[in-house]
């Protein structure tokens, strides 16, 4: 089995095996920690204790006998809008109370696999938003300063992860959910290509955007998940990272999603493409002159599915719904059909327009998103809003795996961020490429 | 039936001049290409 530097999961099982810890005391310890510095912040809606226990006499049992899974005893936290028997979907809302008939395909396989499920992570209300601020439930708080956001839509599972209470957590990426929390938490947060982990088992928001995704501490913790819904992924992954070693990755970096940032990002980046640069790649710079039309292009697709997916709960409960998302509810029931098509054409051009970038680089490069995290106090204002997904959501645009890793710190002491990205099923030279990156930028 | 077509009514009154800025933009990018090309074209 590789070896990842900084994998979580693998000390885990690793002392597990020597005998250094029990599943309960792993999963106890987490159990706490959620109770704890994960209540403070506001990370779980709710915590598990019942299920959980009666895991572990399953999983303890099994290692009397012998029988260690890849994710043994490993914690895991579930987003709210992921469907997990027996506990109601309730997507960050108090109006919702779907009983799931089956699990969500990434619940089963990883419960298959060993995991433990803590519990169910707060969020951006019906996954609609990038700020994690829930009129519902309260704000989920950045862990590294509690006056700022996390980011959302996933912005608990980040929380999770980054305050250790478990080393990998599932949330959902429809315009940056997993990357934006992760990017502003300080840790790895990673959407495959499309459809290549199924996200059937979860609420949808938008059919063709939405992306189940998955926040680690590291980037081979996602790895070791990742081989566990894709049979072989660790070894096609270590096949691809001894092929990269051997020639000059080809990186280019979309100028316009440089030229939108702060300046504090752009160092960061800056500083990003510095230790890249020690890898020997080959960077350069291009331009994606429809970089401002995104939103425009994004919204109908985005809100016109939402609105339609979710009308009957509009219906229902528009009057308990956050402004926010009453509003963008409001903008995809109003979007005309041939307007939605149209957006659609536009995104096959796009779609076009990065094959042909794709033949030309390995790798394309972003700051994740062009702002430090706001205060809590000023996400109100619809500028900032906009900000936050800038750079992600092209990438649900096109479908394309896409990940964000931590870079060097912000002005305001917070680790900065960098988004790489691939071609389509290219998946696992992303992540070959991020455990280059990773290898040399250790915050 | 009559309460949905009651909920369209209202949005389309509170969000109009958002929904006029996103269909201007959609559909001067759609148009960008001219005829010839978007129907040779897999878009």
């Amino acid at each position: 089995m590789f070896k990842f530097k900084k994998s979580s999961i693998q000390k885990i099982i690793d002392e597990l095996y020597r005998g250094v810890v029990s599943v309960e005391g792993v999963v106890s310890e987490s159990i706490r920690r959620a109770e704890g510095i994960g209540r403070e912040l506001n990370y779980f809606l709710y915590v598990d204790h019942d299920l959980t226990y009666s895991r572990i006499d399953k999983l303890s049992k099994n290692i009397c006998e012998g029988v260690f899974k890849p994710l043994t005893s490993i914690p895991v936290a579930v987003k709210d809008n992921i469907d997990h028997k027996p506990f109601t979907t309730r997507a960050g809302t108090p109006y919702l109370n779907i009983n799931p008939r089956m699990n969500a395909k990434i619940i089963d396989v990883l419960e298959d696999m060993g995991a433990v499920f803590i519990g169910r992570t707060n969020m951006h209300e019906l996954a609609m938003g990038a700020t994690n601020i829930n009129p519902h439930f309260g704000p989920s708080r950045n862990p590294l300063d509690p006056s700022r956001i996390t980011g959302g839509s996933s912005g608990g599972s980040a929380g999770s992860v980054a305050v250790g209470i478990t080393p990998i957590a599932l949330g959902t990426d429809t315009g940056g959910s997993v990357r934006i929390p992760a990017a502003f938490c300080g840790v790895v947060g990673f959407k495959p290509t499309i459809n290549r982990v199924p996200v059937a088992g979860v609420l949808p928001v938008s059919n063709t955007l939405d992306h189940v995704g998955i926040l680690a501490g590291s980037v081979g913790d996602i790895i070791i998940t990742l081989n566990t819904l894709i049979n072989g992924f660790i070894d096609s992954t270590y096949s691809m990272l001894e092929n990269i070693r051997g020639r000059k990755v080809r990186l280019a970096v979309i100028k316009e999603t440089v030229d939108v940032s702060t300046d504090s990002v752009k160092e960061s980046f800056s500083k990003a493409l510095d230790i890249i640069g020690g890898l020997n790649w080959e960077i350069d710079e291009v331009s994606f002159p429809d970089f401002n039309m995104v939103s425009k292009i994004r919204a109908p697709i985005m809100l016109g599915e939402a609105a339609a997916n979710l009308f009957d709960i509009y219906v229902k409960y528009g009057d308990r719904m956050g402004g926010d998302v009453k509003y963008l509810f409001k903008i995809g029931l109003s979007i005309p059909a041939s307007i939605y098509v149209m957006a659609c054409k536009v995104r096959r051009r796009w779609i076009n327009y990065f094959k042909d970038l794709f033949s030309r680089y390995d790798v394309i490069a972003t700051p994740t998103i062009p702002i430090e995290p706001p205060k809590i106090s000023e996400v109100e204002n619809i500028a900032t809003r906009a900000l936050l997904i800038k750079n992600t959501e092209l990438f649900n645009v096109i479908g394309t795996p896409t990940i964000t890793l931590p870079a060097p710190k912000l002005s305001i002491g917070l680790p900065g961020y960098i988004q790489l990205t691939t071609s389509w099923n290219n998946d696992e030279l992303l992540l070959a490429v991020s455990l280059m990156y990773e290898e040399l930028h250790n915050p | 039936m009559n309460g949905f077509i009651q909920v369209f009514k209202e949005v389309f009154e509170d969000v109009s001049r958002d929904v006029k800025v996103i269909v201007e933009a959609v559909i001067s990018k759609y148009l960008e290409k001219d005829i010839s090309e978007r129907y040779s074209g897999d878009e």
